[in-house]
């Protein structure tokens, strides 16, 4: 099986070379041709984005709010993304959204950062459905937008098959497990890390049921609240394509010694919480 | 012409050379590069799906794949439907082309094919969804084991027909009105 494959990739890598030889450039027709290009993903924004912002300006890499994401995803459903905010204006953002242009539900989710909170870097990860701006879009309370953005290859996210089996993901649905990371030694601030990860297939609806063939219907964390004693830490609203598993690293500004609670609510109403104590070493 | 340019022109990739025509449906990677064949249909390029189209001699399906919007998200979950350009006066039959599908689809792909060709089998008809994409295919294999004779598989799909500098129009699935 092994070498058969090698024997086809050597043969296709020959012909590609023939083919480059012959006519002197080395052009692919091949499946990207068909993907959604950064134009086309823009035109599917602006026809978007006053639904999801109101008519409002938008402000372009004005340095409040930046995304990061690979340019190529290894796997579509497991787009990693890092969202950082300038520490000097973060206490000044109220919400961050993330929009994939063309996902069939564009909105990815919705953060709200509770005051003082000191989030100034958050990481998730997204299905991305095909070739696709990323964007974040921080508004502060002085109602501005400032938008980031980022185009990421990948494609089939949001129905590829769940990486459980749905008997194993309902089994332990709602299980979290919290990480502590102290803060980095050349940091001035007080601010901590953590990692929340939780146990839900968070299914899009668009995925198919490799027996029966019916699409599995959309079951996911709808909203979500981090919160260290009643200080709102922060909070999201998800929709599809939020990840299975859904896992979040984010810093925070430590405010005395309550504990870290959650609270994450899902498409059918289930409701699940945990907390732990705060652990200032991180160890 | 230069082979590279004949390759860019025809729209097929270099390394879908040797690839064996399955003797069952493809379950999985609908998109990858497809067989030359496919047994019991003729396979044709853009010039006689051209010349087919413009004389009306064959009726086109387009079987791109969809999803539907899932029954139960938030309200307020703002949701766009794909837009789906394909090649005019085509009737677009989403999610009949998986290797496997439930019966309703199957109900669904079988009125169809008798609405489009008014219940004669040997009516032409024409399968179709995009390069490297093997929904066609199987479409078209189904057709063909459901006792139509002539079955006609177009692998550039909408995006090589759009390349050749043909017209595509904005089409929507087609309803049995079940």
């Amino acid at each position: 099986m092994r070498s058969n494959i090698f024997c086809k990739l050597r043969r296709s890598v020959a012909a590609l070379l023939f083919a480059a030889a012959a006519g002197g450039v080395l052009v692919f027709a091949g499946p990207a041709a068909a993907q959604q290009s950064m134009a086309g993903s823009e035109k599917i924004w602006n026809a978007l984005k006053g639904d999801v912002l109101g008519d409002r300006p938008i402000l372009l890499d004005t340095g409040l709010i930046r995304i990061e994401a690979p340019k190529r995803a290894q796997d579509a459903a497991l787009v990693p993304v890092d969202i950082y905010i300038d520490p000097a204006k973060a206490a000044g953002v109220k919400t961050v959204t993330m929009v994939i242009d063309v996902n069939p539900a564009p909105v990815a989710a919705t953060f709200q950062l509770g005051r003082d909170s000191g989030v100034t870097h958050l990481a998730t990860r997204v299905r991305v459905n095909d070739y696709s701006w990323l964007r974040v879009i921080a508004e502060t309370d002085s109602g501005e937008l400032h938008m980031s953005q980022t185009f990421v290859k990948a494609s089939g996210g949001c129905s590829a098959p769940a990486v459980k089996n749905s008997k194993e993901a309902l089994a332990s649905m709602g299980q979290m497990k919290l990480r502590q990371f102290a803060p980095p030694k050349e940091s001035m601030t007080k601010a901590q890390e953590l990692q929340l990860m939780i146990r839900h297939p968070n299914n899009s609806g668009l995925q198919r049921d490799p027996l029966t063939q019916y699409f599995i219907p959309a079951h996911f964390v709808q909203n979500l609240s981090i919160s260290q004693g009643d200080r709102l830490i922060l909070s999201m609203e998800g929709g599809i394509s939020i990840s299975e598993d859904p896992n979040f690293r984010f810093d925070f500004a430590v405010h005395g010694t309550d504990d870290i609670q959650v609270e994450a609510v899902d498409t059918d109403g289930k409701v699940f919480t945990d907390k732990w104590p705060l652990d200032p070493t991180g160890l | 012409m230069p082979l590279a340019a004949a390759i860019l022109a025809f729209g097929a990739p270099a390394w879908a050379e040797g690839v064996q025509e399955p003797a069952d449906y493809r379950m999985e990677e609908y998109k990858a590069p497809v067989p030359d064949t496919l047994k019991g249909a003729k396979v044709i390029g853009t010039k006689e799906a051209e010349a087919l189209w413009r004389e009306k001699k064959a009726v086109f399906f387009d079987v791109m794949p969809d999803t539907p919007k899932p029954a139960n998200l938030p309200a307020g979950t703002i949701w766009k439907d794909k837009v789906r350009e394909d090649i005019p006066d085509s009737i677009w039959l989403a999610n009949v082309g998986y290797g496997a599908i439930p019966e309703e689809t199957a109900q669904y792909f079988r009125k169809s094919l008798e609405a489009g060709t008014a219940s004669d089998k040997s009516k032409p008809i024409l399968f179709y969804c995009m390069t490297n994409c093997w929904m066609s295919w199987n479409a078209a294999k189904r057709a063909v084991e459901w006792g139509y004779s002539s079955v006609i598989w177009y692998p550039p799909g909408a995006d090589g027909w759009e390349r050749a500098g043909l017209p595509l129009e904005e089409n929507r699935p087609y309803s049995t009105g079940d």
